[in-house]
């Protein structure tokens, strides 16, 4: 682009052109997700202006959009009004820290010890078994474990023998929330590392192989490298999502106990209640523009980083 | 095509066959056994809790009000099943509905997803930056609910049409960033370029090369989709008002809101809630909606597991 | 460069979206014309309305509708198309299709689900003042003048309301067979204190019995008109103060002896965090219901219940717009809406229609008994009642979200006298100080939001008495302060005194008015003596 700077404009027409021949192939390729990106994602986006409005219906939305009475930041304030907002931002970010973390950590190293098994019908099962948490949906999951939690009836209590209030004691629930994200996450988040192993190019192994390296060598030296790309795209988008949360996670496990706000309330969980009463579209839509720049500032600034590190593996 | 994967699926299994004999790269049997008592704990905690959803649907409410909640139902009784039939008559039909869009919504994702994805691997595209940032924006802002919704109903038009359910969910930026970076990973520069010197053009280069050298890829994606398009109920509470377009989650989430609905409001607005097996369908719903897809899972699962380990001899 | 594409992007969209809103016009009047033709062959001028409905689309939904266009295309030349939403969905539903200035004609709408008084401030619904008069005349008249009062916002009518129980009715349900065994005047039982002496009872002689069983959804009786929650008026106060439910006496005696309840043992200790298991025993619970609510709660539990009522009934705007049916203000066919209204709500057939099925197929006619004939008599027009036959189950609707109750058919399990009750009822109900009050949270929006987070972490465990209840009361207190509930007091009381002020002045009018009107047939003199006097 630099070069073409001093050229005259009908050169750079005719580079623009043979890069535009040289290209549309591809070009042919990417258009039509372009298409759909330009409908379904792009279109609805003047959406976004009603977070600055006090909007009010008209015929048609976009009339609506047009005429509402613009407030400025008005309806982001609620956002940063509640005294508990530290804590809202600290359970918020740290849960998020900690899902990031293993959420690289456990799946991958599952995705490994999968590969090395020795038998391979065992492989399948539990990979299937593994996945199969996926398909609860919070509110089942959240039923399941007050089965085991129930005060009375639990089967926890009966076990230990003893009378905790699982569900009114805050200490116990930064760990049990940790846990079932987990636990319904690692089998669904191992598949992409699992994929992405058995895209290696085995030469790789063989190579090693002969020259004797062993299994730790090798994937120290040949596996986790090649996953590094993955890894690292994974953990920037995973960044960008570092002020919203999973809100049945938060929200329907707990089974909305006011005792345990302190280590569960997150953002996401905060919005919902503040906007229960009043359905303000203004105000829900302020709240996800916030998450969005908010989110995408991070993502930009981990590519960045990515970069700095390693040219290749970024975003973009 | 399909042709191709039944060799290609037997050639796997020749190589599998190979990979046993190699025994030099596999772990010690001690450690396989530690592995495999690791995951096996693992994919016992994992099933736990599914085996006692069933347990449940299958035990009687009464029982479950007076001893709660055991994995051998006190007292059998299918009636929460019969509850569902009959709240929804429609639930075959649904069913229906789901299977196409889930069936066309995949394979028309995997093309949009998979083309875009490749074009963006490429490194030599003179327009992949730009490409990028079209989709990197999307990920993070949104037009939200009503934007979304004005444009789907009310420019498209598509509101009581499958297209409704299908096209919002075809792509994804996430899906296609894993699925460029799986071809960045996967597909050497020097396959690709040595193509090219023999004149294939891109799209032969997408379909007779890419395709088939990244099955595991898009088995990821193609999962992910499918995942995405059964659980779906939103889409179709917001412009599907027809009922017999309705799918199978929308139709069992709503029984489900209503139930709670019903559960804490429903006296107080003098509505009847007699006769309603709360738990007992709340689990049967899950039952019934997981299963088919359970059952289609493991044909995604041989493309990232079949692969695993072999062909340490390929070449 | 990249700010570049951005610009051209963002102008690009909004032309596309431009072009889209033409052509969505354009899409519109297509359909109604397309409507208009596919509507009834025969006349031209049948119009089809939209109509969203709350609750579960039935399975005989064509069937009885086929019967219900017939008829209404042949008396207004309007035929229905209904739309379903299950209670679980339908405000979002219908938030995202008003928002987004979708088309319909007509919508189900309240106080609890697709907000009444937000869509009427935003005049999403059309104004009917001007309509009913002419279009609606015997459904105004027919219709209890409190109901209308209720649907005004701001003096504008924005929907027809349904006629049902114009004020919630918070109770007692006491377990009968207790009630039997120990000879429990349950009938003089009304303040939580009563209550003291008969859980004592059941605690030392039914082991088996939970006294008091409450859950998460339990709030302890309020004698209080929560505009805001928690900031509202209280009953009974004339003088119009606004305040703080949290900090008003009443509330903080209620909690205390709630806590001294929990401490004795009378409530389950899970309280705070149980949801309602209808297998516990119990001697009693709190209960919000209407009339004959008892009929239904002693099916549900399958044991008999009794009730006594905890507080006089208190009419607020929450209460009374309880169920309403408004009119899409953007519609093709204001008139043809208000005249389906109108139909619906005196029409005895197409009420009962809607509301039941088709007779013979999902209900019969049960003859009354020569007692019930008797009871009957001046109070019930009917000389039947509903029996639901086998098919009943593929046409079950939500009757007060279509219209009102009082001119449908009682079924077979209620008495005959079952709507005289309830407009007995509303007539007794008194209107709370700040009835047709509405708050504008325009200025405090920010601050009201605020309310929801600290309210839920607190509320369940303090109104159940799990907690020390001066402590709970302080933190929750300094967390309202927190969030700005001193401003929205402060706003409210502003809005409130505002509106006193034009409600006396009106109410003065009226009566020096009528003063008038009498003094007319006196002489002038005395009339100029009065007003010197005063």
């Amino acid at each position: 682009m630099k070069e073409s700077n001093n050229s005259t404009l009908p050169q750079k027409r005719a580079t623009a052109w043979s890069r535009f021949k040289a290209n549309k192939e591809l070009l042919l390729l990417s258009l039509p997700g372009g298409i759909w990106f330009l409908i379904f994602a792009y279109l609805p986006m003047f959406g976004i202006l009603i977070a600055f409005q006090q909007y009010r219906p008209e015929k048609n939305f976009l009339l609506s959009v047009l005429h509402s009475k613009f407030v400025g930041f008005k309806n982001f304030e609620f956002l940063f009004k509640s005294g508990d907002m530290w804590i809202i931002f600290r359970n918020t970010i740290g849960y998020n820290l900690v899902f990031i973390v293993l959420g690289i950590v456990l799946p991958i190293t599952v995705a490994m010890l999968l590969n090395e098994l020795r038998n391979h019908g065992a492989v399948k099962v539990y990979q299937s078994m593994m996945f199969l948490p996926y398909f609860l949906s919070w509110v089942v999951v959240s039923y399941c474990l007050y089965a085991f939690l129930d005060p009375s009836k639990g089967l926890v209590n009966n076990i230990l023998g003893k009378n905790i209030s699982w569900y009114t004691e805050k200490d116990y629930w930064p760990f049990i929330i940790i846990f079932m994200s987990q636990w319904k996450g690692v089998g669904y988040n191992t598949v992409v590392y699992l994929a992405s192993i058995c895209g290696i190019d085995k030469t790789f192994y063989e190579a090693a192989m002969l020259d004797g390296a062993t299994k730790w060598q090798q994937i120290k030296y040949i596996t986790v490298p090649l996953l590094r790309p993955v890894i690292t795209i994974l953990f920037i988008m995973s960044v960008g999502g570092i002020i919203r949360s999973d809100f049945g996670l938060f929200f329907q496990l707990p089974r909305d106990s006011g005792p345990l706000y302190p280590v569960t309330n997150v953002l996401d969980t905060y919005i919902y209640r503040a906007l229960m009463q009043s359905s303000e579209i203004g105000m829900s839509s302020a709240a996800a523009f916030f998450q969005s720049v908010v989110g995408f500032a991070l993502i930009m600034i981990a590519n960045k980083v990515a970069a700095k590190i390693d040219n290749e593996n970024t975003l973009f | 095509m399909f042709e191709k994967m039944k060799e290609k699926s037997r050639q796997k299994k020749i190589d599998k066959i190979e990979a046993e004999q190699c025994k030099y790269n596999k772990i010690k049997p001690a450690t396989n056994v530690i592995f495999n008592i690791i995951l096996a704990f693992l994919a016992f905690l994992a099933v736990v809790p599914f085996v006692f959803v069933i347990a449940i649907s299958l035990t009687d409410e009464q029982a479950l009000r007076t001893y709660g909640y055991s994995f051998i139902p006190k007292e059998f009784s299918v009636s929460s099943y019969s509850y569902i039939i009959k709240a929804g008559s429609d639930i075959i039909r649904s069913y229906g509905v789901t299977i196409t869009i889930t069936v066309v919504g995949t394979i028309l994702g995997v093309l949009l997803i998979g083309t875009y994805a490749y074009a963006l691997s490429r490194k030599t595209y003179a327009y992949r930056k730009f490409f990028t940032i079209v989709i990197t924006i999307p990920m993070m802002f949104g037009g939200g609910m009503v934007a979304t919704y004005m444009i789907i109903a009310r420019l498209l038009h598509l509101t009581n049409t499958l297209w409704a359910l299908i096209l919002p969910m075809a792509m994804n930026s996430f899906n296609i960033i894993v699925l460029r970076t799986f071809f960045n990973t996967s597909i050497p520069d020097a396959v690709v370029e040595s193509a090219k010197i023999d004149g294939a053009s891109e799209w032969r280069l997408f379909f007779q090369i890419v395709i088939p050298m990244s099955l595991p890829g898009f088995a990821t994606i193609a999962l992910f989709l499918t995942l995405g398009y059964w659980n779906d109920w939103f889409n179709a509470l917001l412009y599907i008002e027809e009922s017999s377009l309705k799918p199978l989650q929308s139709l069992l989430m709503s029984i489900e809101s209503n139930m709670q609905f019903l559960k804490s409001e429903g006296l107080k607005l003098g509505l009847s809630v007699e006769n309603m097996p709360e738990e007992s369908l709340r689990m049967a719903i899950v039952v019934i909606s997981t299963l088919p897809i359970l059952v289609a899972y493991p044909f995604f699962q041989r493309y990232f597991v079949n692969g695993l380990t072999v062909g340490a001899v390929k070449g | 460069m990249k700010f570049h594409v951005l610009k051209k992007m963002a102008v690009f969209s909004m032309a596309a979206a431009l072009g889209v809103s033409t052509l969505a016009g354009c899409g519109g009047g297509d359909d109604s014309a397309d409507n208009n033709a596919g509507g009834d062959g025969n006349s031209e001028e049948v119009v089809e309305l939209k109509w969203y409905l709350i609750g579960d689309e039935p399975k005989d939904k064509d069937l009885v509708f086929d019967k219900v266009n017939e008829y209404t295309a042949e008396k207004i030349g309007v035929t229905i198309n209904p739309v379903f939403v299950g209670f679980g969905d339908y405000s979002q539903k219908l938030q995202v299709t008003i928002n987004s200035g979708d088309d319909y004609d007509l919508c189900f709408t309240c106080a609890w689900a697709n907000d009444y008084l937000q869509n009427a401030r935003k005049e999403s619904f059309l104004a009917l003042d001007d309509l009913l008069p002419e279009y609606g005349k015997e459904m105004y008249e027919s219709i209890d003048e409190r109901f209308w009062e209720a649907a005004k916002v701001n003096g504008t009518t924005y929907g027809v309301p349904s006629e049902k129980e114009i004020a919630s009715m918070p109770m007692w349900v006491f377990t009968k067979e207790l009630v039997d065994k120990y000879d429990i005047p349950y009938e003089d039982i009304h303040d939580l204190e009563d209550l003291e002496p008969y859980l004592k009872l059941i605690k030392e002689k039914e082991p088996d019995y939970v006294p008091l069983y409450l859950t998460k959804d339990f709030s302890v009786p309020i004698y209080m008109d929560l505009i805001a929650d928690p900031v509202g008026i209280e009953f009974g106060d004339d003088t119009l103060t606004v305040k703080n439910l949290f900090e008003t006496e009443k509330l903080k005696e209620t909690v205390q002896t709630m806590r001294k309840y929990y401490e004795a043992g009378y409530i389950n200790m899970d309280a705070a965090t149980a949801s309602d298991d209808k297998s516990v025993k119990r001697f009693v619970t709190k209960g919000d219901g209407q009339p004959y609510a008892e009929t239904t709660w002693s099916k549900d539990l399958g044991y008999e219940v009794v009730t006594s009522e905890i507080m006089d009934a208190q009419v607020t705007n929450t209460s009374a717009r309880g169920a309403l049916t408004a009119i899409n203000a953007r519609t093709e066919h204001p008139e043809k809406c208000v005249e389906l209204l109108n139909l619906v709500n005196t029409d005895e057939y197409l009420r009962n229609l809607l509301n039941y099925g088709i007779e013979g197929t999902h209900w019969e006619k049960l003859e009354l008994t020569d007692e019930e004939k008797e009871q009957a008599e001046g109070i019930y027009d009917a000389d039947f009642k509903v029996e639901f036959t086998d098919q009943r189950e593929n046409y079950s609707v939500t009757y007060w979200g279509i219209g009102g109750l009082f001119n449908t058919y009682v079924m077979s399990t209620d008495p005959v006298d079952k709507w005289e009750v309830f407009k007995e009822f509303n007539a007794e109900a008194v209107d709370a100080p700040s009835w047709g009050f509405d708050f504008d949270p325009t200025n405090v929006s920010t601050e009201v939001s605020g309310f929801g987070n600290v309210k839920s972490e607190f509320a369940a465990s303090l109104f159940t008495g799990s907690v020390d209840p001066e402590e709970t009361l302080e933190n929750l207190n300094t967390k309202l302060e927190a969030a700005g509930i001193d401003k929205v007091i402060e706003e409210m009381q502003k809005q409130i005194d505002e509106w006193k002020e034009t409600r006396d002045e009106d109410s003065d009018k009226k009566e020096t008015e009528d003063t008038k009107d009498n003094e007319e047939k006196e002489t002038e003199k005395e009339t100029e003596k009065e007003t010197k006097d005063e």
